[in-house]
């Protein structure tokens, strides 16, 4: 009798030895499971996120208001500075503001004259960042609005700088966004005066490359990087950044808004859905 | 009560690790122009794994696992090796690692760190088909072994407290 209880205990403590590695075998199932099919794995991870955002929601209270304090003691520190530079810059931005009214003017006429269509107006939504989980090798930023703020999978997360960011999943309340810095990111961009085509893949750093250039020698640093409305995912005419940095092949690009510091987002949805409209019907047929 | 105070003081190690993973759900500053939350909770599991394994045992780091990888938006199933392997090998070896002095610790786990995290890199480049930059991953290491020391004190306060007889 002893015997066998010794020995039960003993397959029982193997056992337990082996439950670490079905832990590991589980890991990798679920893996494979990601890559074969995501779209209930995301499903699952909108919902946990739906109900786990607005607890870190309060637990980024304080680093809220530290960082607004931290914002406001420099504003007072450099208030002197900063005031002098807007006062230049506010008497330059004079000199083009006859300017500017006057183009908009001959450009309003101009449109009349060829019965132009606009873009039509597009959904928008301010919507509150409440979570930036950046993994070691992905980032995942929640913003506080979804699908019953009037918001879906395709819209476009903007701030007062430019593009930053995709929804990619919606949940009820919340919105997943893929900012343009992630690795899985790709924009269809103009680059330069020429509208030289190419398409900005991002890698997790502020820098995304440009690769597939239509002419690679005419881009030169400093030219500025709008969106091309090409694949219908993102609309033309968005300001997305700079070329900085070129080596060889390997053109950098410094985005204007890499959410650094982001508290609200606008999130936009001008119904362009292109290439997601697709992807959802494949993997629906599959 | 004393029964209440007692099944939180047993979980305590789990509410500092499920904390530590919201914490790092944060909007934070990126390093170095690299957007990181560095994964304090391998810390954590590390010293539990050798210094108090049943107050954090295998399956509570699971569930953790499973959390944190909701949480982050990297390939389903990345996070959770990432937690079982750390616990696994740190349990492993827990009566070697058990006697060593405070600063080979840390060399030890520095070490524990860059192997399994690299493991999660290959992993990570493997099922996208490319290799990734690999500047955030390094980043975000050192930043995890610079910690350390930190955290371990946490831990260690955390592991007295559970300890302490009522």
């Amino acid at each position: 009798m002893e015997s066998k209880m010794f020995r039960l205990k003993r397959i029982k403590s193997q056992i337990r030895r082996l439950v670490p590695v079905l832990f590991l075998l589980v890991g990798l199932l679920c893996l494979v499971l990601w890559k074969t099919n995501n779209s209930y794995i995301s499903s699952v991870r909108m919902y946990v996120l739906d109900k786990v955002a607005p607890v870190v929601d309060v637990l980024a209270t304080p680093s809220r208001w530290f960082d607004s304090l931290s914002e406001k003691v420099k504003n007072a520190v450099f208030v002197y500075k900063r005031n002098e530079a807007l006062e230049k810059e506010n008497e330059y931005l004079r000199q083009w503001r006859s300017v500017a009214i006057q183009l908009g003017a001959e450009q309003q006429e101009m449109k009349e004259l060829l019965q132009y269509v606009n873009y039509p107006k597009a959904l928008s939504r301010t919507a509150r960042i409440v979570m930036d989980q950046g993994g070691l090798l992905a980032r995942g930023v929640i913003a506080l609005a979804g699908q019953t703020d009037g918001i879906e999978v395709g819209a476009i997360a903007l701030t007062s700088k430019g593009l930053f960011a995709r929804v990619i999943n919606v949940s009820p309340h919340m919105s997943q966004l893929m900012p343009m810095t992630d690795y899985l990111s790709r924009v269809p961009v103009w680059v330069g005066k020429d509208r030289i085509e190419a398409l900005m893949i991002g890698n997790n750093s502020n820098h995304p490359k440009l690769i597939m250039i239509e002419n690679p020698s005419a881009i030169q640093s400093g030219d500025i990087v709008v969106t091309s409305g090409y694949l219908g995912v993102y609309p033309s005419g968005l300001s997305v950044g700079l070329v900085g940095d070129i080596v060889d092949d390997d053109i950098q690009v410094d985005l204007f808004e890499t959410g650094e510091k982001l508290n609200f987002v606008r999130l936009f949805d001008f119904g362009e859905k292109g290439v997601l409209i697709q992807n959802e019907c494949a993997c629906q047929e599959q | 009560m004393g029964q209440r105070v007692g099944y939180f003081r047993r979980l305590l190690p789990f509410l500092f690790a499920l904390g530590l993973i919201l914490f790092n759900a944060v909007p934070a500053y990126p390093l170095n122009g690299y957007f990181q939350s560095i994964p304090l909770v391998l810390i954590v599991i590390f010293y539990f794994a050798v210094f108090h394994p049943s107050a954090l045992n295998d399956g509570m780091v699971f569930g953790l696992s499973i959390f944190a990888d909701i949480l982050v938006q990297s390939p389903f199933g990345l996070v959770i090796i990432t937690y079982v392997l750390m616990f696994f090998v740190s349990h492993f070896l827990r009566s070697y690692l058990v006697n060593l002095n405070f600063f080979r610790l840390w060399g030890v786990f520095g070490f524990f760190t860059c192997s399994i995290l690299s493991i999660q890199y290959v992993l990570f480049c493997l099922i996208q088909g490319q290799w990734m930059l690999f500047m955030p991953n390094m980043i975000g290491v050192i930043a995890l072994i610079l910690l350390y020391p930190f955290i371990i004190q946490m831990c260690a306060m955390i592991d007295a407290y559970v300890r302490k007889k009522a």
